[in-house]
């Protein structure tokens, strides 16, 4: 069953996940000259099987890079995006022409450095404010629908997942993909009462 | 490496890959065989020496962050060949640059951050295998797109091609001009993307002198527009071909069309034979832009809109000389023939009345009378001829044809050699052997004989009439069915008659020649012969000699008098 947050408990989550997107765009942006900007215009805390109707976009194409975490926080975290807009993503990134539409091994390599850079500083500013240690997997890069690219992470429709829509703006081009972070039980719980902490 | 032991990471020498081990000061801590091959630098070299000491850009921002989050949070950090691609700056055989894709991973110990671990892949031979295909893909995609290119080229092509037929058609089609002209109007509309449009000429056979045709315009505009058209100094700007003058002329329709909101005007003017004969206008509510191959079609399809206005006008400018041609005929067979009989008549009683009358001026009267007559009869079938010129052909049977056209020449010396067969004709055809059998008389005088004969040709019969009269000189035999070329003797006639007769021959699809009867003796007689084409089920039999016409044209004896009363 879903758990409620209230509108308070939203508000501190997005503001330590505006933190860490910020961080990652000054991160990009030091690696690529390019003048990136992250905004994160929602969150939303639902179940895995609402997940395909909430990302919206077409799902049967997407580029995801995905990575696993365990410990006092335990789960995986994705960044998701519709292939196309992920080709473009890195077209820009890289210089390359914008009108390649493939995501090939090396295009590979780069989106997964990418997601890495976003991914990592999300969690990163979770992890500063559990001040615990958390073990991470490697990035690793997957295609396909959204039941394929999240398969290994997504045990039952039930699990609880955050979902972050997270807007790149690259100049005047603005893509969106999203940050889905799936908890296991008792994580949430772990997150929501170091930000109760840091309220208190 | 502390707490670690050298020998448990001997391991990582056998592997492919460029390993080494920081420590949190960035001192490099194990340095394994493969990087030692790749840079040349020996473990002993690297190992306790800061990383910045041989890699001083390590230090950079863009690396020591991300560096300092393995050390801070334990997350891993990936660095890909395309952002990255002088990390490890490593040179291969042939100069090539290395490239690699480099991951760095916490190593904890005691629930602390105290090492990571960075490993470095030599992706260059994938970098050089996505380049290749790249560079294939990029030829296949630039094939593909020379090949829509074209293909939209054919297509655009094609669409003009389409258009240009389908305006033609509209406009040479046989409907009333009014119609051909609304719908290459639509046409145009279609294909420039105009919504509105009108077609003025300047002369028409209209009450009003003009012709309007339009689409999607309010009477009211069409008034106003027309009003502009045809003041005075717009008229004459309009057939001016100077720039400056048809932009006057654009400016003052588009003040009188975009109170209608009409925002977009094009018009052009419309000539026949370069005479200015009117002119086309098209009206949009947005912007219409026209690229070079569209106004090339555009001034292609007004071409030939010109050409056909340029004939409707010629047809109707015929269409009055032909009533007027009438209307001289009417009066020539009608009221010169009515006098004509008049002074006939007179003369007649003037012949009882006078004690002494003079035979010669009589017969000259008489004479005079009745080549008035046979010039009216000529002219009357003449235009007889051009009026059925439409009518279709039918059978005729033409043996008896010939019989009753004998009857008219009372006391000739006819002789009909016709079979029953028919022809394809129509009521005129009876003129022909009229004037052939006249003309014989005329210059052979009441003692020529004159035979008609008649064969089967190929899909055809070749008629022949013949008289033994004084015949004709070669040099002029060219010539008999040229209008108004007559013989020389003093019975020649008014050179309508041989017209009349190659004029109804050539309807009925035919050919006329004139020989010597008996070859090689031009004074002994002329032969006329002409085709006819076959018509029904009445074939001639096949006269002797295998087709060839029969020994009795040569003139020797065997003549059959017919019709001597």
């Amino acid at each position: 069953m879903t758990r409620i947050l209230t509108d308070e408990q939203l508000d501190a989550l997005k503001e330590l996940i505006n933190i860490g997107v910020g961080r990652a765009a000054a991160m990009l942006n030091e690696m690529t000259s390019s003048r990136i900007r992250l905004r994160v215009p929602w969150i939303r805390l639902a179940e895995a099987g609402e997940l395909e109707s909430l990302i919206g976009k077409d799902s049967r194409q997407l580029s995801a890079v995905k990575m696993g975490f365990g410990g006092p926080l335990s789960g995986s975290a994705a960044l998701i995006f519709p292939k196309t807009e992920a080709a473009i993503l890195v077209s820009h990134l890289t210089g390359e022409p914008a009108d390649t539409p493939d995501i090939d091994a090396l295009r590979a390599v780069t989106l997964t450095e990418i997601g890495n850079i976003v991914v990592n500083c999300v969690l990163g500013s979770m992890m500063n404010l559990l001040q615990q240690q958390v073990s991470f997997s490697l990035p690793c890069y997957g295609e396909g629908d959204l039941a394929s690219v999240m398969r290994t992470s997504m045990r039952s429709p039930g699990d609880r997942v955050l979902l972050v829509r997270t807007r790149f703006c690259l100049e005047e081009l603005h893509l969106e993909g999203d940050i889905v972070l799936i908890l296991e039980v008792g994580s949430l719980d772990q997150l929501l009462l170091g930000i109760e902490s840091l309220e208190g | 490496m502390m707490g670690v032991g050298m020998e448990s990471l001997s391991v990582l020498d056998m592997v492919p890959i460029g390993l080494f081990v920081l420590d949190r000061d960035l001192v490099i801590q194990f340095w394994n065989r493969t990087l030692e091959t790749w840079t040349g630098l020996s473990r002993e070299e690297m190992v306790g020496h800061q990383l910045k000491e041989q890699y001083p850009h390590l230090l950079e921002p863009r690396y020591a962050g991300r560096l300092e989050d393995v050390f801070q949070q334990g997350t891993p950090a990936v660095f890909s060949s395309q952002l990255h691609p002088e990390m490890l700056p490593v040179t291969l055989p042939g100069g090539r640059r290395q490239h690699q894709k480099v991951t760095v991973t916490a190593i904890p110990r005691d629930g602390k951050i105290r090492w990571a671990l960075v490993a470095i892949e030599d992706v260059t031979d994938l970098v050089e295998q996505v380049g290749l295909h790249r560079e294939m893909r990029d030829r296949a995609l630039e094939e593909v797109g020379y090949r829509r290119q074209k293909e939209a080229e054919l297509q655009r092509r094609n669409r003009e091609l389409s258009i240009m037929h389908a305006a033609t058609t509209a406009i040479t089609s046989p409907a009333r001009l009014r119609e051909r002209l609304s719908n290459v109007l639509n046409l145009l509309l279609s294909y420039t993307g105009f919504e509105a449009g009108m077609i003025h000429l300047f002369e028409h056979e209209d009450p009003d002198g003009a012709l309007v045709v339009q689409t999607g315009l309010l009477p009211g505009t069409v008034e106003e527009v027309r009003s502009i058209w045809l003041a005075g100094p717009y008229l004459d700007l309009m057939k001016s071909t100077e720039k400056g003058a048809q932009e006057e002329v654009r400016t003052a329709l588009l003040g009188a069309v975009r109170k209608e909101a009409w925002r977009d005007l094009l018009w052009i003017p419309l000539t026949a034979e370069e005479r200015p004969v009117g002119c086309l206008m098209f009206l949009s509510e947005r912007e219409c832009l026209l690229d070079r191959e569209e106004r090339e079609v555009i001034e292609s399809i007004i071409c030939e809109i010109g050409t056909a206005v340029g004939k409707a006008l010629v047809e109707a400018r015929l269409k009055d000389a032909h009533a007027q041609a009438n209307l001289y005929l009417d009066i020539l067979m009608h009221d010169v023939g009515n006098t004509v009989t008049t002074i006939g008549a007179a003369s007649e009683l003037l012949a009882l009345q006078l004690e002494k009358p003079s035979p010669g001026a009589l017969s000259q009267i008489q004479r005079g009378i009745a080549k008035v007559n046979e010039i009216i009869r000529n002219v009357s079938t003449i235009r007889q001829i051009h009026e059925q010129d439409k009518t279709p052909l039918c059978p005729i049977r033409l043996d008896e044809l010939v019989r009753t056209e004998m009857e008219v020449f009372v006391g000739a010396r006819i002789i009909n050699e016709v079979p029953p067969c028919e022809v394809l004709a129509d009521r005129l055809l009876g003129e022909v052997f009229t004037n052939l059998i006249g003309n014989s008389l005329k210059h052979g005088g009441r003692d020529v004989t004159i035979w008609i004969r008649a064969r089967p040709t190929e899909g055809g019969i070749e008629c022949s009439v013949e008289d033994d009269g004084p015949g004709i000189p070669e040099e002029k035999k060219r010539h008999l069915f040229e209008r108004f070329e007559t013989g020389q003797g003093e019975r020649s006639g008014h050179g309508l008659g041989l017209y009349i007769v190659s004029s109804l021959v050539r309807r009925y699809g035919g050919s006329c020649r004139v020989v010597d009867r008996i070859e090689g003796h031009p004074e002994a007689g002329t032969a006329v012969r002409f085709t006819l084409l076959a018509g029904g089920n009445h074939v001639p039999v096949s006269p002797p000699g295998d087709g060839d016409w029969p020994p009795e044209r040569d003139g020797i004896g065997n003549h059959r008098l017919v019709n001597r009363t």
